[in-house]
């Protein structure tokens, strides 16, 4: 009997509209903050933007008039602001984040995910906004605050277009971060079922890169080459292409090989994901 | 077709299973599974129909591999499951309309009953509001409203069973699909989620059942599907399945303390086929079990034997496919 001759019932459920990934992001955020490790974690990475922003306070305070900007618009506070806050995402990944896919993968959860109506791709997407809103809480808030901060003291100032532009960009440069740790982070985790490999595999990825870094600094000078091969190098690398610090970019190096390299390691971290739900027969 | 029960050969070309009532909802053909060179389900077909349809099968017939094709969770290597005509695999439209109750427990523990159903709801594309005021129902059918807003790590397995249940209740599908639903469950939980199968089916969905356990399914169902070794080997009406299984000799073994003067005693009736002793006792064939149940503590009693135990390894699910499968 084919089976295009059988008398089937006629569907009349509800029909699907839209896509599901902000429902899967927004409720595994909101899972992950009810953690009081979530809380705490993301209150001491807020410490250091709040510091900053209490020296911006008491600088526009004891600032004689006439003296505001006189130091320049802060590139160099800002690149340091910016390396400080991708060192907080990570140390808040590694709270939280780690276990974005692996959890899944250990308790089976998968199966619930794809009985639904879902596609993989709003699995994937939906996960990765989940690690973008935890790194939009920890870094990228604190950083708005403080642009808004110093554009409230700049905004009698001759510099205010240059200080708006700055931040802007720092905003800009901080967003492209967010994405490429968070998949990073969003790749490590697909490919185990063990939380604590994706901890271990993430601080291996932060550090010996750093390590390296550093035996090289001491080996010969440090060449920009260096740089590409961690992800804090990486986003400092894209800092200067992007906030136009043509001095700490070779000219042999062209702008776009920061932004080239992140863009494959997000690409990366997507594609371990949906190799790893293309191979669900071995998980579920 | 043997009087409500259709055999199968070990290969079933061209044959399509068909069971439960009304119109065809599930159609699955020629479905085939491996995993790497070991083979999960072979060269299946059925038509599922409305109502309650029991999958039953020992550990590693298939069971679980058959019901992910079935609910789009594995693509099959060959063949095609189809529900209300439309290819499963991949396909959201037919995920709208199908419940799974995976048999793992598959949760975010720190999330409530009533968020973590909420929360999945949310995911056929209802508002928040929607989503939750389903979700309420879906807990209230499940018994479980009062629980609903206790964390789930604090729930018991029998809670833990019927919160997955209500995920897959909320958003009222057509087709539900249970994985050894009753595994690990207390009497009470287990008698709970039996009725609420039994009124699922009664509302005219259809609700495919995997268990290894032939009591458990008995008490839901009489329609079944025996799966061995990735193959249905038997469809049909379970009461003539346990005709079947009193029809051919049953092996009862007799733990007592003078073991060869009370198999002695019972040689002497007809219905007895062989004896076999063992360590402590032995075994006795009988084509009459429910005379030989009651018979030998009442020859027990007239001799003054000892009795130790009295068990038969053929009242469960294995002795079906002993009988089924040569």
């Amino acid at each position: 009997m084919a089976i295009r001759d059988q008398s089937y019932q006629r569907y009349d459920g509800p029909v699907r509209t839209g896509r599901s990934w902000p429902v899967i992001g927004w409720s595994e955020f909101r899972a992950y903050w009810r953690f009081w490790r979530t809380k705490l974690t993301i209150f001491a990475v807020w410490l250091l933007p709040l510091m900053y922003a209490l020296l911006v306070l008491v600088e526009a305070a004891l600032m004689e008039p006439g003296q505001l900007g006189a130091d320049g618009p802060g590139h160099s506070h800002l690149n340091l602001f910016v390396s400080t806050q991708l060192f907080a995402l990570a140390l808040v990944y590694i709270a939280r984040g780690c276990g974005i896919v692996s959890d899944d993968l250990r308790h089976g959860t998968l199966q619930l995910y794809f009985s639904k109506p879902i596609d993989r791709i709003d699995y994937m997407a939906g996960k990765f906004y989940t690690l973008v809103l935890l790194g939009v809480v920890s870094v990228f808030a604190p950083a708005v605050l403080l642009a808004g901060l110093r554009t409230a003291f700049f905004v009698q100032s001759d510099m205010l277009a240059e200080i708006v532009v700055l931040h802007l960009q720092t905003l800009v440069l901080l967003a492209i971060a967010i994405a490429l740790l968070a998949a990073v982070v969003l790749g490590l985790s697909s490919l185990t079922r063990r939380t604590g490999w994706a901890v271990l595999g993430w601080i291996a990825i932060l550090i010996v890169p750093l390590i390296v870094h550093a035996v090289g600094a001491v080996a010969a000078d440090i060449s920009p080459w260096d740089r590409l091969l961690s992800l804090h190098g990486l986003v400092g690398l894209a800092g200067d292409a992007l906030m136009g610090g043509a001095d700490a970019m070779p000219e042999w190096m062209p702008r776009i090989v920061p932004f080239a390299a992140i863009g494959a390691l997000i690409g990366a971290g997507f594609a371990a994901l949906n190799w790893r739900l293309s191979h669900l027969e071995k998980i579920t | 077709m043997k009087s409500g029960v259709d055999i199968k050969p070990a290969t079933s070309e061209d044959e399509v299973t068909r069971i439960g009532d009304g119109d065809v909802v599930l159609s699955a053909r020629n479905l085939s599974y491996w995993y790497g060179d070991v083979i999960g389900i072979n060269d299946i077909s059925l038509d599922i129909g409305e109502g309650v349809v029991g999958l039953l099968g020992p550990n590693g017939a298939g069971k679980s591999t058959l019901l992910k094709c079935m609910t789009g969770q594995l693509r099959p290597a060959t063949g095609s499951v189809t529900i209300g005509g439309m290819a499963v695999f991949n396909n959201p439209a037919v995920y709208a309309r199908i419940g799974f109750v995976p048999e793992q427990d598959a949760f975010y523990e720190e999330m409530s009953g009533r968020q973590f159903v909420t929360e999945l709801t949310r995911l056929h594309g209802y508002t928040a509001d929607d989503a939750a005021e389903l979700a309420e129902e879906a807990i209230e059918e499940v018994n479980l409203a009062d629980d609903a807003h206790r964390p789930i790590a604090e729930y018991s397995k029998g809670m833990r069973q019927r919160i997955k249940v209500a995920q897959a209740l909320a958003h009222n599908p057509s087709a539900l699909f249970f994985d050894e639903p009753l595994s690990g469950t207390d009497p009470v939980g287990r008698r709970r989620t039996i009725d609420l199968i039994r009124t699922l089916g009664d509302q005219g969905r259809t609700v495919l059942v995997s268990s290894h356990v032939l009591h458990e399914v008995e008490a839901m169902t009489s329609n079944v599907i025996l799966i061995n070794r990735g193959q249905v080997v038997a469809d049909g009406n379970l009461f003539r399945i346990r005709e079947m299984i009193d029809e051919h000799p049953h092996r009862i073994y007799v733990d007592c303390d003078r073991p060869r003067h009370f198999a002695a005693l019972l040689a002497e009736y007809d219905d007895v086929t062989t004896l076999e002793f063992v360590d402590r006792g032995f075994f006795v064939s009988t084509r009459d079990p429910e005379t030989c149940y009651s018979r030998i503590p009442r020859i027990a009693l007239d001799e003054q034997i000892t009795l130790r135990a009295m068990t038969s390894e053929d009242n469960d699910l294995s002795a079906v496919f002993r009988y089924l499968v040569p």
